[in-house]
Parts: C-alpha cells; structure tokens; sequence
C-alpha cells in the first residue's frame, strides 16, 4: 500500500520547497497573539518570512483575539500600508458593542481598504455568556449583505442567518472540525469552509469536497497559532488533484476576496 | 505550468537528500475507529517508509493499545518478524495486577524479543489515567537501570490533566537517567507545560507529529538543542507528507535537523545495557 499522491506539489512540500507555481491565499491568519497560548512566533516579519518560504502570496489576517479590536484594526492596517500585496484585512467587531459596529466597519472599509468580517464566539464566552442575542449580529449582517463582503465566523452563524443572507458568503473557520454543519448547509451556495484545524485527519478533506466540492474550500491555517508549512501539507497530501488544490489554495479564496489571479 | 512540467519537476524533488529519518510512532493493527475504513499492517509501513524516503520505524499494535497489552506486544513481534527496518515498541504496564511480568522477568523478555523502547498510555481511555511512581515506580527503576527509553501517550479528550503533568514532572525528577519521549496528539497551547519540563530536565523529549506550533521547532532547538526533538508520523493517524514537510521547512541547520529526523532516536536505542 502507498499513500495515493494525486497532485503535483507533493514532492515539494516533502522537499520543503517554495510552492512558486500556484497562488496561494491563507485565508486565515491571526494579527495577534492570544492570552489563551503561548504563540513562539507573531511578529509580521517572521509571518512573512514563512509566506515567502513556502509560496505564500496573500494572506488574509484579522485581529479578533484582541479585545480591543479598533486597536488591532489600526494595526492591521498598517501591516497593509505597508505591504499592500501580501496582506488583506478583514475586521472583528465585537456584538456587544452595538453602537460602535457600523462606524467601525466603515473605518476599516473606506479608510484602510479592508475586504471582510470576522465573527468569534469567544466574545460570549470570556469570561460569561450572560447577555448574547443573536439579533446583535445584525448590523453586522446588514453591513456585510449591503458590500458583498464575505464573513469569516468561528461559531454563532445558524442557518437561518446563512439562509436570511444570500448575498454574504460566509465561511465557516475550521471546516474539518464541523464536518455535520456543512452536512447540512451544503445546500446554500454561500456557504464555505476554511482548512485552519490542528488535526485535519487523512480522509476528512477528501470528505469536505465531498461534500461542498472543491471551489468552496479555502486554505487557512490559523498562523501564528499553528505553521503554515503543517497546514499546506495537510491539504496537498490529501487525496486531491492539481485543479483541486489550486481551487482550495488561492482561487477560491481570490475570487471571494476580490483579489487578482483567480 | 504544464502538467508534465509540474510531474517531472515533482519527480525531480524526490531525488532530494534525505534526512535518514527514523520514525518513532507508527501504529499496526485494526483499531476501534479507523481513518478512511483501513489499517496498516508491517507490509504496508515499509512500503509507505520505502514511498517517502524513511529508513526506519518504530512501530506498535493497535491490540496492545486497546485490548490487551502482552496479546499485542505478541502480534506485533510476530508481524514485524524479517523486517529489519521496523522496530518493536512494547506496551507496558505495571505488574502488580499480573497482566504484565514483574519487571526483571519484563526486561528479559524485551531483551529476547530484541525490544529497545517501550510505550505507556496514560490518556483518559487508556490503561492507567496516571504516571505516579507508587505504580509505576519499579518499572521505572527497571527501565532506567537498562537505559530503555519510554513513550508516552497521554492523549485525552479534553486535554491534558493537571495531575497528570504532575506525574509527568515527579517521574522525570525521580528518574533522571531514564529518558522520556511525550507523545500528544494536539500541542496547541502545551508550551506552557513543556517549555518548564523542557527547561528543568534533560531527559524530556517530545515527539514531532502533533507538535504545530508556527516558529514551535526553531524554539525548542534555539532554548533547548536539537537533542529533545524527535521525530515521528503518527501513521496511520497522519499523513507522512504533514511530519516531514515540518521538519523540512524549519529554520534550523540541516544537522539539526538531522538529529531530530531519526539520530536522537538512534542515540537512544543505542544506548541499552541489557
């Protein structure tokens, strides 16, 4: 028995080479460190040394593991000020802070050019869950229907809101973790998952284009909470062809975002 | 690019350097809740080693994890019998309730199964949800006094517990001669338990396949040498692509690196008195 190596940038990844001859987008990256681990690495420079070792071009980034999320948003978009090519930022309100959401949006929008949303639970959850209403997320919702924005979401996304919104694309974090929800909202067409998951067991990719196909599965991999070197190798040796890969590293992810090469 | 430019620059790549990896952790034998319906026999880990450039292995039996700890130890010796590239990892257990030989009768018994290293587990599901001396202790003194190298599986549902890294730190005080090769299955979050143990003992080692931290490598290499890594697939649980393309693009030296693909192991294997 050999494992099955159905694409072409097997060989280098297990080289650790650069993957220079596909685009590829991590559509999830965190700006920050976090107080719940120690992360070794956070620094924009050495992300960016990782994404220029292995190939990749963009990544998406967002700060919701501050509280503070206006501070982090000025941070982000400095990042992209900087190096307007390799990042996009997405912005992570907090619900709770109903009347800041829509003045804050626009802030990351029209001044600093951001191209989506990110939704946490963990702002329920840290450190009570008293006082969460899921109408809360609306101005958010409404925002992101009005600008045709994807939103990224860990948690407090139903179907009902998937369904209620169709001009949203909404991408689930984690997709192998929550292989039953895509079960079921695989029938809304804007619904995606992303690939950001510690233990992406071998079979659970092959089971998540079977499922959604392979133009609704974004590559993510959680950096700096985890290497984006182990993600990509998760992915790519997974049971999947070139066409598939290059639709789960970059396409589908540019064409979402509204990036160039898709 | 072409498809056959793409397949013969793969091709190319393959013919890379290799690293001489000796996995720690590969798993034979059909267990209660496969990964893609299947499971792998000693046939099929050589060909996968033989497919990915590994020299060799050390592997275990899913029935001495799950079921019975000497019935699987006995498969696994049978199955890899004439494979000279896999090695035996006996599961063990304390002997006091006679489901295992006291522990001097044990170590003549791995001697003639040629058995160099040994695995516990200590998850929630597992044998024995602790690692205290008061059971474990005269294996322990046993192990240490024939330098045989333990694994350590402390997989658990919701981590890991508090006394078990508890345990974890008395047995390493206790027996500063025996060495220690955690395994786990998620490490996010665990450099806060690791980075002290790694700190205060020298016989701490960690085992690479569940380790994912960004920058989680270079770290432990930079604070505390290339000697505490070792490295392993957790085949069949794991991709071996995942294991290798982790140590591959690590910002370490290639002789490092090199230790922790497989000379820290062979160091350890080596080692054995008995």
């Amino acid at each position: 028995m050999n494992h099955r190596i159905s694409n072409s940038f097997v060989a280098q990844i297990i080289a650790g080479r650069k993957l220079d001859d596909v685009q590829i987008v991590d559509s999830h990256v965190h700006s920050s460190p976090w107080g719940m681990m120690h992360m070794c690495s956070s620094s924009c420079q050495d992300m960016l040394k990782a994404m220029d070792k292995v190939g990749i071009d963009v990544a998406i980034i967002n700060g919701i593991l501050n509280p503070d999320y206006k501070e982090e948003h000025n941070v982000i978009a400095e990042r992209i000020k900087r190096y307007p090519d390799r990042f996009v930022g997405i912005a992570g309100v907090n619900p709770f802070y109903q009347d800041d959401i829509t003045d804050e949006l626009k802030r990351c929008f029209d001044d600093f050019g951001f191209k989506g949303i990110k939704i946490h639970e963990l702002v329920t959850q840290q450190p009570f869950t008293f006082g969460y209403e899921p109408a809360m997320l609306e101005p958010i919702l409404d925002f992101a229907q009005i600008r045709r924005c994807p939103i990224l979401f860990h948690g407090l996304i139903t179907e009902s809101t998937i369904k209620a919104y169709p001009e949203v694309s909404f991408i689930c974090a984690h997709g192998p973790a929550n292989l039953e929800f895509s079960r079921k909202m695989a029938i809304y067409d804007n619904y995606y998952v992303d690939t950001a998951y510690t233990t992406i067991l071998p079979g659970a990719v092959e089971i998540l284009i079977k499922i959604l196909g392979p133009t609704r599965i974004l590559f993510g991999s959680d950096m700096p909470t985890a290497s984006p070197y182990i993600r990509l190798a998760q992915i790519l040796s997974a049971d999947i062809n070139d066409s598939q890969a290059e639709n789960i590293l970059g396409r589908n992810a540019a064409r979402l975002y509204g990036l160039g090469n898709h | 690019m072409p498809e056959s430019k793409r397949l013969e620059k793969s091709y190319l790549m393959k013919k890379d350097v290799t690293l001489n990896y000796f996995d720690c952790n590969a798993m034979l034998g059909r267990y209660y809740n496969p990964v893609r319906g299947d499971y792998l026999t000693a046939s099929n880990v050589v060909s996968l080693y033989e497919q990915f450039n590994i020299n060799e292995g050390v592997v275990f039996h899913a029935s001495a994890r799950d079921y019975n700890a000497m019935h699987g130890n006995e498969l696994l010796t049978k199955e890899i019998q004439q494979r000279e590239n896999l090695h035996a990892a006996w599961v063990v257990l304390p002997h006091h309730t006679e489901e295992m030989s006291k522990p001097e009768e044990l170590a003549q018994q791995l001697k003639h199964n040629n058995v160099k290293i040994v695995r516990i587990f200590c998850g929630h599901w597992h044998y024995m949800h602790t690692l205290d001396p008061f059971v474990y202790g005269q294996l322990f003194e046993m192990l240490e006094h024939y330098q045989i190298p333990v694994m350590v599986e402390a997989v658990g549902a919701g981590g890991v517990d508090t006394h078990i890294w508890r345990d974890i730190q008395t047995v390493l005080a206790s027996f500063p001669e025996l060495h220690f090769i955690f395994l786990y299955q998620k490490t996010a979050g665990l450099n806060r338990y690791l980075f002290p143990l790694f700190e205060r003992f020298e016989n701490f080692m960690l085992e690479t396949s569940g380790y994912h931290h960004f920058g989680g490598i270079e770290t432990i290499v930079k604070e505390f040498g290339p000697r505490r890594l070792v490295f392993g697939t957790r085949i069949p649980y794991c991709n071996i692509p995942v294991s290798i393309a982790a140590l591959q693009y690590a910002e370490i030296s290639i002789d490092e690196k090199k230790l922790i693909a497989g000379d820290n192991l062979r160091h350890l294997m080596s080692r054995i008195c008995l």
